[in-house]
């Protein structure tokens, strides 16, 4: 056997292996540490179809954006989606633009689909939370019941820079999502 | 050599000695030289258990990770992502540096390694939330270990390849996308493949690659269709499966058993159930130019493959099939056969919508292949072919008598007919066998 180009392409194979991981976290904890942070509500979730094992499926508020007549993007295009803040302090996309954005807060994410050519559906690109197995059950009633019209205090926090998104956690009644299950507060009469 | 040649020199020693043909010491030469290759059962043992272990060790480690350790910090949880991937890169380093060529080794070693990359990349996506695109995460730990089927030449993490991309190709095409990247992707296992086969085509190794390729090909044939010309999909997989069963009876017909002819088995199967959906007239209705499917979420490029393919795999069949006449095995000719029926069949179902004849012309096909399977097989005293001929004719028997779709009067006149003709062919035979003794 040729060992020394079998060695050469290990060394290349294993550093491609450990960089690969590295670079994802790499920018991750980046977003995390220095990016700004957005307030999204939270929408209603499928009971049905919303729970795949560990993790706990999100849903947003807002999806779509109205889009001007002859706007001309398609299904799938790369978008950024620019962000502002309501009164309440929570995001919401106020436009879309082809181009990166040289200032201000945006998301950097594909249009999922166009719904009778003036609205265009965005793909969220971070529409999941990963939990423990035994918690998992528990943050979902805790969030459909929170998500409910009507008690509508449910929110994520989300880490932005430069366009990516990175979810910080879940908040029920501003309470993060893990303390909220270790202490319920009593349910209103 | 292959292990079935061997095994018959072996057979034909003592016969060889007697008659004096070689000597004593010869034939023991002989025994001794192939004794290594005719002994695998210790050595499979080894690579099995071997197999086994990684594997376990492998997948159990992304159970524990899975139960999502979230009272663990987040600098904790990648140092835990990232302990069995430099662990695996070690053992593997030192497989390699160590010349530890053995099957059990490579096999083993290389499962454990493609499992913590994909441990270790699945980590990450966890502790970061990263959205679930499941076809994307799959492709990602594919290509990153890629490089160990080449590096340790191991059989198993090929196989797993080959299921991931597959898997990738499934969830891209249903997420709105297209997988038209899927046959680079296969084909970058190629090398890996054809090497082996060169090596011994009937090793455990090569069969396994073989059912792999063919098992996969068989079902992301379907996925990776753009599906905008309905109906294009008949003849593609009738090209396919003629293919892959004309590839089989060309390249690998003296194979000793079953297992070791994953082409010819899996190619025969698909064409014989092709052909008996094509009986039924759902697979011809609304086909063909007429009903061409306009959507935005098809690919124009993507498209362009599924005319690629319905044209490329008929044609492909037919060189072969040609070749093979041409190398005396006339009897492929039943199978091998399919495409030019298939194509016969859309041209009368989506040119003049003539859907009645086109299922007419897949019964009478398969009475045929029928038929001609188990006299081909009665000539030649080969059970597995005269079961083959029968499979095919109670399977034909059976969805005719159970279809609803056709009169009870012209199924009853149909069966009765085609009872005397058989009783009569039988009557014509056992005179004609009697005159000859």
């Amino acid at each position: 056997m040729k060992t020394k180009p079998i060695l050469l392409l290990f060394a290349v194979a294993a550093l491609v292996q450990l960089v690969v991981p590295a670079a994802m976290i790499a920018k991750r904890e980046s977003a995390l540490r220095h990016g700004e942070t957005f307030r999204f509500r939270t929408a209603p979730v499928d009971p049905y179809d919303a729970f795949r094992g560990r993790y706990v499926a999100l849903s947003f508020n807002q999806r779509s954006v109205g889009l001007p007549p002859d706007h001309g993007y398609s299904r799938r295009q790369r978008v950024h989606a620019i962000l502002s803040e309501d009164e309440d302090g929570y995001a919401f996309f106020s436009g879309i633009q082809r181009e990166r954005p040289a200032s201000g807060a945006y998301l950097s994410t594909r249009i999922a689909y166009l719904s009778s050519h003036t609205n265009a559906f965005l793909h969220i690109p971070f529409d999941r939370l990963y939990m423990k197995e035994t918690e998992a059950p528990e943050a979902e009633r805790a969030y459909l019941r929170h998500n409910h019209p009507t008690n509508r205090t449910a929110f994520v926090n989300v880490r932005i820079q430069r366009g990516f998104g990175v979810i910080e956690d879940l908040y029920l009644d501003g309470v993060p999502i893990r303390d909220y299950l270790a202490q319920p507060p009593p349910t209103a009469p | 050599m292959g292990l079935n040649h061997i095994q018959w020199l072996l057979g034909e020693l003592p016969a060889l000695q007697r008659e004096g043909v070689i000597d004593d010491p010869a034939a023991d030469r002989l025994r001794r030289h192939y004794a290594a290759q005719t002994k695998p059962g210790r050595n499979w043992a080894l690579t099995a258990f071997g197999i086994l272990g990684g594997t376990l060790i492998g997948l159990g480690i992304l159970l524990l990770l899975a139960h999502n350790w979230a009272d663990l910090s987040r600098v904790t949880r990648t140092a835990l992502a990232f302990a069995p991937l430099v662990a695996s890169l070690g053992l593997a380093g030192w497989v390699l540096a160590a010349g530890k060529t053995s099957a059990a080794w490579r096999e083993s070693v290389g499962l454990f390694w493609m499992l913590s990359v994909g441990t270790s990349i699945a980590l990450v996506a966890q502790t970061y939330h990263i959205p679930g695109d499941a076809g994307r995460f799959a492709l990602t730990w594919m290509l990153l270990t890629l490089p160990i089927v080449y590096l340790l030449q191991s059989t198993g993490p090929a196989l797993v390849y080959l299921a991931g991309i597959t898997f990738w190709a499934t969830d891209a095409q249903n997420g709105g996308g297209h997988s038209a990247g899927y046959w680079l992707l296969a084909a970058l296992l190629l090398p890996h493949t054809i090497s082996a086969f060169r090596a011994n085509a009937y090793s455990l190794r090569a069969s396994l690659l073989g059912w792999g390729y063919a098992l996969a090909f068989c079902v992301a044939t379907g996925i990776t269709l753009e599906k905008v010309m309905p109906g294009l999909w008949i003849m593609v997989y009738a090209g396919l499966f003629a293919c892959l069963y004309l590839a089989g009876t060309f390249w690998f017909d003296d194979t000793p058993s079953f297992w070791q002819r994953p082409f010819r088995a899996v190619g025969s199967f698909g064409a014989i159930v092709l052909a008996l959906m094509l009986t039924y007239r759902w697979p011809w209705n609304s086909i063909g130019w007429r009903f061409y499917r306009v959507h935005e979420s098809i690919h124009p490029w993507a498209v362009l493959l599924d005319y690629v393919w319905a044209v490329a795999l008929p044609v492909a069949a037919i060189a072969l099939l040609v070749a093979s006449v041409r190398r005396g095995k006339a009897h492929a000719i039943w199978l091998g056969a399919l495409p030019i029926v298939a194509v016969a069949g859309y041209s009368l179902a989506a040119g003049g919508d003539r859907i009645a004849a086109a299922t007419l012309l897949f019964n009478a096909y398969l009475l045929a292949v029928g038929l001609a399977q188990l006299i081909h097989g009665l000539r030649r005293s080969r059970l597995g072919t005269v079961n083959g001929g029968l499979f095919v004719l109670f399977a034909l028997i059976l969805i005719r008598f159970f279809d609803a779709g056709l009169g009870f009067i012209a199924r009853g006149l149909v069966f009765v007919a085609l009872g005397i003709a058989f009783l009569l062919a039988n009557l014509f035979l056992a005179r004609r066998k009697g005159a000859a003794s």
